[in-house]
């Protein structure tokens, strides 16, 4: 099945594993933010939604993966949609303002509500995803792969194309008669729903869910997509991977680490505001066609 | 009945009447011109035809339904659609994806059935309003000429039946005029398409329309044709003022 | 119970007000959401606490502070900023300001670590109000506080160079038709919305913590109000502060003060959704 290297040691896979997962949170965030442009600052909110439900049903019921991944797939695009109907109108500041009250709302509760959430420590004792390390690496990347590849079919596909529409001029698609709602809420309900999942697989991965493998993750959704390249699923996806793989590998480094992020991303913002991945392809793409020329 | 009937249509911006009681007749086929100075509500005429704004009062009658605080893309589908005085092309995509988008709109769903059809008709209308140099071209590259003909391209992509067109010579040289003028003629021609159009620019519009409502501050204050109109008395003061009569005899 | 309810409302609400101000005089003029407003409080804040820990005196370390802060914001308005801006795409300023706002927070880990400190108050005797009795480091930062916001009206409205910048952030275009350098305007502007944030930061470091993550909560609070009060509209946001202000110490009263922030951001929630251009509507600065 997969022609992959078999790790020695379960450290690298456990990173591998992490940073698949991240590609998915970074190529979720893409897919409402990138495409419509409504660019979301709490995108934690979704995958709090996919983890947390998992540990409550599992601090009463030991839930199985299989029941609880579908499970929070659906109860996460649903809670996308009832993000994505108050706030159909808002956009840039009014936007960011509103998806980063949401994610914060839900952190001040995880930690206050500590009775139901297990506060800081979150909570622990939920199933593992598999029995085994490696089938859960399999299992991880299957879904990543999986994930990723619907987001990008769905993004190049026609409904992809009128999302890029909204993200240019709503008013201009409206006059056409594109009912501008409608693709707004499904990339809501699509954007939380995979990062719901990925949210619900951490979970399992981890046997645990807890705010400091959540809230960080509205920055760092951003961070990952915007230093991939927006508007594309699959750079973003492959900055989540990169920034995810070297961050943890380097992460012995402990606030050095954290600080370096912050420095790729500003200068990527400064310098490379299209995306490292997206600049790469065009890159590829033109000399791709010279060769071709000749 | 005509096909698009508007009665009375009114509109207040706090203290300012936009559009104060505007009445007139758009029959199918037709060319029809909006004539008025600055700020005298054109615009926001086809704001409210259009749905982009809500009218204080009045009807919009089409095609026997009244439409008249309908939503933007209801009324794109029943096939009135409008263009904006400054232009929307959608970002980030090329001409043809632009085009694209309008034929993914619902007004086309029963029209075209598949891809190979819909790459058929945005190839039609990119030959018809002379894109194709530009067609896979992304749009913040363009020229504001082909950015006023894509903004003319998209509304016909749709098939309607009646098309606003707000100022598509706007900023234009003549040369570039020209080829929209002649689209819009066609578009009126071949399809039957009905033509609503603002514009500034007295010559190029007086010769493509067949009737002209004249407005100020928001009234109607005259209507005929294009050679009744420069000469009515009303129209001269408001809009033409000194030397306008100079500029629709050159 | 009451009058101390009264009289925390108010310190909070001067802070608040102080902080936002800024935030909404960046916003209104230069039509930037700086999302690194939070962090000049707390850069300001480190700063007189390691100026002072340093045996610099507290007068001498304010001031340094404060110039320090103040060049920090011109330098990210007039380099970063004004470079993202021409390029358009404004979303890029949003996610620059935040990212170096982290990167500010990691810096500041890594040079003084998670600790949390605290500064010696300016000024420490109490004084009892309504039979409350209120620690002088709140009374000072109440005052400087209110003290400041009117200084920064009269400057905005009475100068020469205040109506360059009202001129400026109503219609950009026709000030610089009129001679003025709208880029140098943005440039002092955000100098002077870091020294508001900046004072804010030095005043409740005496009586809260001085910690690498406070910065947060204090732009989350500062953006929230601003956006309550009509984004860019100085009224609004100064009564938008007093509301949530208030807001704040009636949920303390009333319920727990760790609900306080939860509240309010509903508020701002669902504010957002019925009314986003907040109170007082349009700008009005
Ligand atoms: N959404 C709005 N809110 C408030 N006032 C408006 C709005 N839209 C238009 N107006 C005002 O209504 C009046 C008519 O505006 P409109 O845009 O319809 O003019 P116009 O005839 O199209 O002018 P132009 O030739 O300059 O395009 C103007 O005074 C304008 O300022
Ligand atoms: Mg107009």
């Amino acid at each position: 099945m997969y022609i992959f290297p078999v790790f020695k040691d379960y450290y690298l896979l456990n990173v591998f594993s992490i940073a698949v997962i991240y590609a998915v949170y970074a190529a979720s965030w893409d897919f409402l933010s990138g495409f419509t442009g409504k660019e979301n600052f709490g995108h934690a909110a979704f995958i709090a939604i996919g983890g947390y439900m998992i540990g409550f049903i599992s601090s009463v019921y030991p839930i199985k993966p299989f029941l609880s991944i579908p499970l929070a797939a659906v109860v996460s695009a649903i809670f996308g949609i009832l993000i994505g109907l108050p706030t159909l109108k808002l956009k840039g500041p009014y936007f960011a303002l509103a998806t980063l009250a949401v994610a914060t709302i839900f952190e001040k509760l995880s930690i206050s509500l500590s009775d139901l959430t297990g506060g800081e420590e979150g909570i622990y004792g939920i199933e593992f995803l598999t029995q085994g390390q490696i089938s859960s690496f399999y299992f991880v990347l299957t879904f990543a792969v999986l994930a990723i590849l619907i987001m990008y079919i769905l993004g190049k596909s026609n409904f992809g194309l009128i999302l890029k529409s909204l993200r240019s001029d709503e008013d201009a698609a409206r006059a056409l008669g594109i009912k501008i709602n409608f693709y707004k809420i499904s990339a809501f309900a699509v954007s939380s729903m995979f990062a719901g999942i990925a949210g619900s697989i951490v979970a399992h991965f981890y046997g645990y869910i807890g705010p400091d493998i959540v809230y960080p993750l509205s920055l760092n959704s951003i961070i990952m997509a915007v230093v991939g390249g927006i508007g594309g699923i699959v750079p973003a996806a492959l900055g989540g991977f990169f920034l995810t793989f070297i961050s943890e590998m380097l992460s012995e480094f402990g606030d050095w680490n954290q600080l370096l992020y912050t420095v790729v991303l500003i200068l990527s913002t400064l310098f490379l505001p299209s995306g490292i991945f997206n600049y790469l392809g065009a890159k590829i793409r033109t000399i791709g066609s010279k060769a071709g020329e000749k | 009945m005509a096909l698009l009937d508007i009665n009375n249509l009114y509109k207040k911006f706090g203290g300012l009447v936009a559009t104060n009681n505007i009445t007139f007749s758009v029959e199918k086929g037709e060319r029809v011109g909006i004539l008025g100075p600055n700020g005298a509500g054109k615009t926001t005429i086809f704001n409210q035809v259009s749905g982009f704004i809500k009218p204080d009062g009045g009807e919009i009658i089409f095609n026997g339904e009244n439409i008249i605080g309908k939503s933007p893309e209801f009324i794109a589908k029943k096939g009135i659609v409008r263009t904006f005085q400054i232009v929307k092309p959608f970002k980030g995509m090329n001409v043809y994806d632009n085009l694209k988008v309008a034929t993914l709109s619902p007004k086309m769903k029963e029209e075209i059935k598949n891809e190979t059809e819909r790459k058929k008709w945005i190839e039609y209308i990119i030959d018809i309003c002379e894109l194709k140099n530009v067609a896979y071209t992304m749009t913040d590259l363009l020229p504001q000429g082909y950015l006023k003909k894509l903004e003319v391209a998209k509304s016909l992509a749709i098939k309607p039946k009646v098309v606003l067109l707000d100022e598509p010579f706007a900023g234009l040289t003549h040369s570039e005029i020209e080829p929209i003028s002649k689209v819009i003629i066609k578009a009126n021609e071949v399809s039957g398409t009905s033509i609503v159009l603002i514009e500034h620019r007295l010559k190029e519009f007086m010769q493509l329309v067949e009737r002209v409502i004249a407005i100020d501050y928001g009234e109607k204050i005259a209507e005929g044709t294009p050679e009744e109109i420069v000469k009515n008395k009303k129209v001269i003061e408001s809009y033409l003022g000194k030397g306008g009569e100079e500029i629709v005899n050159s | 119970m009451f009058a101390n309810f009264l009289i925390n409302g108010a310190i909070n609400s001067s802070i608040y007000a102080l902080i936002a101000l800024g935030f909404s005089l960046t916003f209104g003029v230069a039509g930037i959401v700086n999302l690194y407003h939070g962090a000049y409080y707390m850069v300001a804040a480190y700063l007189v606490y390691f100026f002072i820990t340093s045996g610099i005196p507290s007068f001498i370390s304010v001031v340094l502070s404060l110039l320090i802060v103040m060049v920090l914001g011109a330098f990210l308005m007039k380099y970063p900023i004004l470079y993202l801006q021409k390029k358009g795409e404004s979303i890029y300023i949003l996610i620059f300001t935040l990212g170096s706002a982290y990167f500010t927070q990691y810096l500041f880990k890594l040079l003084f670590g998670a600790s949390y400190y605290s500064i010696p108050s300016f000024y420490d005797k109490s004084t009892k109000i309504l039979g409350e009795v209120i620690p002088g480091s709140r009374l000072f930062a109440f005052i400087v506080s209110v003290i400041t916001i009117i200084l920064v009206l009269l400057f905005i409205n009475k100068t020469k160079f205040g109506k360059q910048i009202l001129a400026t952030s109503q219609d950009k275009y026709a000030a610089e038709l009129v001679g003025v350098n709208t880029s140098m305007i943005f440039v002092v502007t955000m100098s002077l919305a870091a020294l508001l944030s900046g004072i804010a930061g030095i005043v409740i470091s005496p009586f809260l913590s001085i910690s690498p993550n406070m910065w947060l909560t204090t732009l989350l609070k500062a953006f929230s109000i601003v956006i309550l009060g009509g984004l860019g509209s100085i009224p609004g946001s100064i009564i938008a502060a007093f509301f949530m202000g208030y807001l704040e110490s009636f949920v303390s009263l009333v319920w727990t003060s760790s609900m306080t922030e939860v509240v309010f951001l509903v508020i701002v929630f669902i504010f957002l959704i019925f009314r986003p251009t907040g109170i007082m509507g349009k700008k009005t600065i």
